[in-house]
């Protein structure tokens, strides 16, 4: 699993994730996060989700955990470009009217 | 997942199974394709249950083979079989959840054993589980303060709880009203949908059987009555299956050689009588 992490130029988070985003990575992903959120805290995180491959519960949850590491207020977190299997996956924990769709949405 | 060249992520080869003398499975053979429901459905006591303990590794396999991509599940170690387990979610009929522990508790114990997930993170994934079977504000009911659907449900969500690749289920039906029982079909189909995951499910319920199946597969006095998509089985002459279908009880007209055998012998002489 690939992590790039910015922040603009008004201290927002942005979080660009490639790969498998599961009970496997999610561990030190979530290491690397609360770490770099200790160092730069930052009130407002999006997720750039276009890059996974594969999303399971573990997933869904780290994201959700991730807005409230960020304050816990909508319009502070955002999900954006979610494929067709991660919208999926987004659906069945019923938060998918949270993440906006990427390109490739309704395509696989 | 890796796949057999069929595209089987399981196949069952020449299997039988005994209870002491009596044989219960008689040379059983199907695939299990990947990323689709099967269904595995007959009358009571056909054997149904006995198969899917062979699927999953609790009852030794002998004679006759299970492969599970390709390898003998028989020839696994216990390493191997540990990670056989770790993808697999099971739920059996009666829910088999740990009395002692509330539902959270029962649905967090894989992710605590199996998993290095934060707390914070299993505690969100929980709660994911408990909507999705529609128990958000059952986590703290310890299980005997449940209903027998409820602990179902309960027992799903924990079997659900790894995400698993291939999802076994016995008689999802049972003990729950027709509402509950739907909402569950939807459910199976949905994950089959969102994670592809491969789903053997066993049911004498027709309805259900017919509604998330991509394959059935019919057993009848422990063999095989019938295989194939739901269309093939509804449009089948055979008249064991259509009896079946037809919800006929044949009990007293079946075989009437084997019973009068069973009464005067007890049943020694006499082969399949699940």
């Amino acid at each position: 699993m690939e992590m790039r992490m910015d922040w603009d130029a008004d201290g927002a988070l942005r979080l660009a994730l490639q790969g498998r985003l599961d009970l496997e990575t999610v561990p030190d992903i979530r290491k690397r996060v609360l770490k770099a959120l200790k160092k730069k805290p930052s009130a407002q995180v999006a997720v750039d989700l276009s890059g996974i491959e594969r999303m399971d519960t573990a997933g869904v949850a780290f994201l959700v955990e991730l807005r409230n590491l960020v304050g816990g207020k909508a319009g502070d977190w955002r999900l954006e470009k979610a494929s067709g299997a991660v919208m999926k996956m987004l659906e069945l924990a019923r938060l998918d009217v949270l993440a906006d769709a990427g390109a490739d949405h309704g395509r696989d | 997942m890796a796949e057999t060249e069929a595209g089987a992520i399981i196949q069952v080869k020449s299997l039988n199974s005994f209870y002491g003398q009596r044989r219960v499975l008689q040379d059983i053979s199907f695939e299990v394709p990947a990323g689709k429901v099967t269904v595995i459905m007959g009358v009571s006591g056909c054997g149904k249950s006995t198969l899917l303990r062979h699927l999953i590794g609790l009852k030794p396999t002998d004679p006759g083979q299970i492969f599970v991509e390709g390898r003998d599940l028989a020839g696994f170690d216990a390493r191997q079989m540990e990670a056989f387990r770790k993808r697999i979610g099971v739920l059996f009929q009666a829910g088999a959840l740990f009395n002692s522990m509330s539902v959270r508790d029962n649905i967090a114990v894989p992710l605590r054993v199996h998993t290095r997930l934060a707390e914070p993170t299993i505690s969100i994934m929980v709660r994911i589980k408990l909507h999705q079977v529609g128990l958000t504000r059952f986590g703290d009911y310890m299980p005997s303060q449940l209903s027998g659907g409820m602990r179902k449900r309960a027992g799903l969500a924990r079997a659900l709880a790894m995400d698993p690749e291939m999802l076994f289920v016995d008689e999802p039906s049972s003990g729950l009203d027709p509402i509950t029982a739907a909402g569950l079909d939807d459910l199976i189909l949905e994950l089959r949908e969102a994670m592809g995951m491969t789903l053997i499910v066993v049911t004498h319920e027709l309805e259900s059987a017919f509604r998330i199946a991509d394959q059935l597969i019919v057993l009848d006095q422990g063999r095989v009555l019938a295989a194939g998509m739901p269309e093939s089985i509804r449009e089948s002459r055979d008249e064991r299956v259509v009896q079946f279908l037809t919800r006929r009880a044949d009990e007293r007209t079946r075989d009437q050689e084997g019973y009068l055998s069973d009464l005067l012998t007890g049943g020694r002489k006499v082969g399949v009588h699940p």
